[in-house]
């Protein structure tokens, strides 16, 4: 059955009266709406471009987002934060959205991995990419809805998909909801006020957990969750220890 | 700087009325920090630059000489720093194979873009805060940067 197409009009009909604060564009064909969006220096806050097919999808650091017509929802949403906001932790607070907004979809396993991985059953689900410049924060989130045959296996192995028939008309208002009230929430308290519902999604709470990053010798230690400005915390040895930048990543480790 | 006398300076931040405390010696730079969230009273220890290390790793023995913080200022050319507003991750260009915002000897303007300081998947676009030549760029590709770090030098 083919996927119903992203029409604006459905999408204000889900939001109901939210749609007042967004103001979507869909493109059948895109490069990266990333980049697109991120050209427009004067659009207004709540502006989305949603992309039928993404040729040029950017994960982090320029790794390529594989994107087919109807098989992902991919889409940029410009969000301007209050004067004196900090963004510190904002890729988490975007990742509670998501992760909510998916879970009231009725997606099950859904769950966090730091700092903004959002797993399906341990298994990759989406990403979400931000972009800040001053305050214009472009939040980027690709989401697989089915997997694309003939994947190399060393992708489909730690991928997964929603795998089954969803209107993204539907699930991109249910998302831009959820993101709603979470951006409502971030501007004036930060991260702190949403570190708890972070905490209650996060696939490794409690787990042995491996960090690695460059520039840094690999730390193990237990996963106990985020500060308030959403730095890892890790409980090792020696200290419980902050980890904050860097291309770090998790990697469950079996117990001893 | 060795684990024994890295426990003495937890200790003595965990003892003390102070909140937080960093040190440079040689290359190396360390930060304690007391949080009082989300374990009230526990100290947690951050390391930044060549030596970003678990405290249980082993450490290189410390270099007896000037701090890191004087050397970078006798190399630097005079001019007008860009600081680093936030810790993260250094990068030159928006991703890996595209061109760097900028190089050395290149004029810049205020607003431009000259760097993407990394920090929890959140790309940072860092702009020129004075208007000038880019007289020198102070950080490698790729590297993890403290907050008030000199990044850039515009004269």
């Amino acid at each position: 059955m083919p996927d119903s197409p992203l029409v604006p009009s459905s999408i204000a009909a889900a939001l109901g009266p939210l749609a007042a604060h967004f103001d979507v564009e869909v493109l059948a064909e895109c490069d990266s709406t990333n980049a697109r969006l991120q050209a427009r220096a004067d659009a207004a806050s709540g502006t989305v471009l949603v992309a039928e097919r993404q040729t040029a999808g950017r994960g982090r650091m320029g790794r390529t987002w594989i994107s087919d017509a109807g098989a992902s929802l991919t889409f940029s949403l410009l969000w301007r934060l209050p004067a004196g906001a900090s963004p510190s932790g904002l890729s988490l607070a975007v990742g509670v959205a998501v992760a909510e907004a998916l879970r009231g979809q009725g997606v099950d396993g859904v769950a966090l991995k730091w700092p903004n991985d959002i797993l399906r059953h341990g298994k990759k689900l989406g990403g979400i990419l931000i972009e800040l410049a001053g305050s214009a924060a472009v939040v980027g989130i690709g989401l697989n809805l089915r997997l694309p045959a003939g994947l190399p296996p060393e992708v489909s192995r730690g991928a997964t998909a929603i795998d089954r028939v969803i209107d993204r008309n539907v699930l991109l208002a249910a998302l831009l909801a959820s993101l709603h009230g979470v951006l409502e929430q971030f501007g004036p308290g930060g991260f702190a006020a949403l570190r708890d519902r972070w905490q209650a999604l996060n696939a490794y709470a409690g787990a042995p957990v491996r960090v690695i990053a460059e520039f840094a010798v690999p730390v193990e230690g237990i996963c106990i969750g985020v500060d308030v400005d959403g730095a890892l915390l890790l409980e090792t040895a020696v200290c419980v220890q902050r980890i904050l930048s860097g291309d770090v990543s998790l990697r469950p480790v079996k117990p001893a | 700087m060795d684990l024994r006398k890295l426990k003495t300076l937890i200790d003595l931040v965990q003892n003390s009325g102070i909140s937080e405390l960093e040190i440079s010696e040689g290359e190396e730079k360390i930060r304690i920090a007391k949080h009082a969230t989300p374990a009230a009273g526990t100290t947690t220890v951050m390391m930044g630059g060549p030596m970003m290390a678990p405290a249980a790793a082993p450490l290189p023995p410390a270099v007896p000489s000037v701090s890191a913080g004087t050397d970078a200022v006798a190399a630097e050319p005079e001019g007008h720093p860009v600081k680093a507003p936030m810790v993260g991750t250094f990068y030159r260009a928006g991703s890996p194979g595209a061109p760097v915002f900028v190089e050395v000897g290149q004029s810049v303007k205020q607003g431009d873009t000259l760097c993407i300081i990394e920090a929890m998947k959140l790309m940072n676009e860092i702009e020129a805060d004075a208007s000038g030549t880019i007289k020198a760029i102070l950080v490698e590709n790729g590297q993890p940067v403290e907050f008030d770090q000199p990044l850039f030098i515009i004269g």
